[in-house]
């Protein structure tokens, strides 16, 4: 048979508060008690298990579920879309200007719709008259700057785009 | 285990809440919450909406949280609530029922970690209610009296008393006695 006050003793022992007078009976007790010791291995053994229950989780939306009932906006990933379209950008700088396609093309439109050729003539003309008005040395600058300033500009443009809809992003509560 | 200081500056940001830092304090807390919630309606559908509304009404009332507290214990807190809440509207008693304790599962003998825990778990939801909070928020948990006290908004005798109580209950119904009380 069990002990009542030693089932209380070892109630106190999983509870973490017994004194070491108390510790030291209870363990003389559970020396001599088999269906004591018994019950202290089972009950021991219960609890500290439980510690090591499974774990439950939600389903997968839970996240976006709760903020949506926030209000609160998910941020567009800038940063990997800022480099996905430098990256673009390379990519299409590179072909452009050591690919043969972009004449191909040209020829082919030129000759497809004359239309176009008149209006390009035009755009041309335009441009003849405002580059006679840029020094040549800035002129032959800036065609060799080109491409570079115009990848510069491009990935400063998407980061600061970025960062300002960063900033404007207001959690709604 | 994130520190006290890092949960203070979560609780921040989440104040005004930042997108990010709500995330960090969901992935942080969803899954305690959701497995003691779970273990106490044992239905996966009213666990989640349960913790839907534990962290909604969390993250809304944040700013009035004393970060001097611990965070775990106001967020069961709010868990506990929305759980007898929970109870109240589907008028289930959250009291001793001991017709629960009549355990007709086969359970396995031979001891093996992982199918005494199964078995554990399985006991645990044969518990009542209030037996199973009790155990979850002291041994899985691991929340002290006073915190227990603090969440279930009970005095700290009652939940020592209830506590030792639901304890061999368990141990009763794992290792297949009939109960004496």
């Amino acid at each position: 048979m069990r002990h009542k006050d030693i089932e209380r003793l070892i109630q106190r022992k999983l509870d973490g508060d017994l004194s070491p007078s108390d510790s030291a009976r209870l363990n003389k007790h559970l020396a001599q008690c088999s269906d004591c010791t018994s019950f202290y291995r089972e009950i021991t053994q219960t609890t500290n298990l439980v510690r090591q229950l499974h774990e439950f989780h939600p389903s997968a939306g839970f996240n976006a579920r709760v903020l949506a009932g926030l209000g609160v906006r998910r941020r567009f990933a800038w940063s990997k879309t800022g480099i996905a379209l430098a990256g673009g950008w390379i990519a299409a700088l590179v072909f452009f200007c050591y690919s043969s396609f972009p004449t191909q093309i040209l020829g082919w439109l030129t000759t497809s719709f004359p239309s176009i050729v008149r209006f390009m003539d035009k755009v041309e003309l335009v441009g003849e008259s405002f580059s006679q008005v840029l020094t040549p040395v800035l002129k032959n600058a800036w065609s060799n700057a080109n491409p570079v300033i115009g990848l510069v500009f491009s990935i400063l443009f998407v980061y600061f785009l970025g960062k300002a809809l960063q900033k404007e992003e207001k959690c709604k509560a | 285990m994130i520190s006290r200081k890092e949960i203070k500056a979560l609780i921040e940001k989440a104040v005004e809440h930042d997108e990010s830092a709500c995330t960090k304090i969901l992935n942080l807390y969803k899954g305690r919450i959701f497995s003691y919630v779970f273990r106490m309606v044992r239905n996966y559908h009213d666990a989640e909406d349960i913790t839907f509304e534990t962290f909604i009404k969390c993250f809304k009332s944040l700013a009035s949280f004393d970060t001097s507290k611990p965070f775990t214990t106001w967020l069961f807190a709010i868990a506990h609530n929305q759980t007898m809440d929970h109870f109240r509207k589907h008028k289930i008693t959250f009291e001793y029922l001991d017709e629960f304790h009549s355990s007709s599962d086969d359970l396995a003998k031979e001891y093996e970690k992982k199918r005494k825990i199964e078995q554990i778990d399985q006991a645990i939801s044969q518990l009542p209610p209030l037996d199973r909070e009790l155990i979850v928020l002291f041994h899985k948990e691991e929340n002290t009296y006073q915190e227990i006290s603090e969440i279930m908004n009970i005095p700290v005798t009652t939940v020592k008393t209830r506590l030792h109580r639901a304890r061999k209950r368990l141990h009763d119904l794992v290792c297949k006695r009939p109960k004496k009380e």
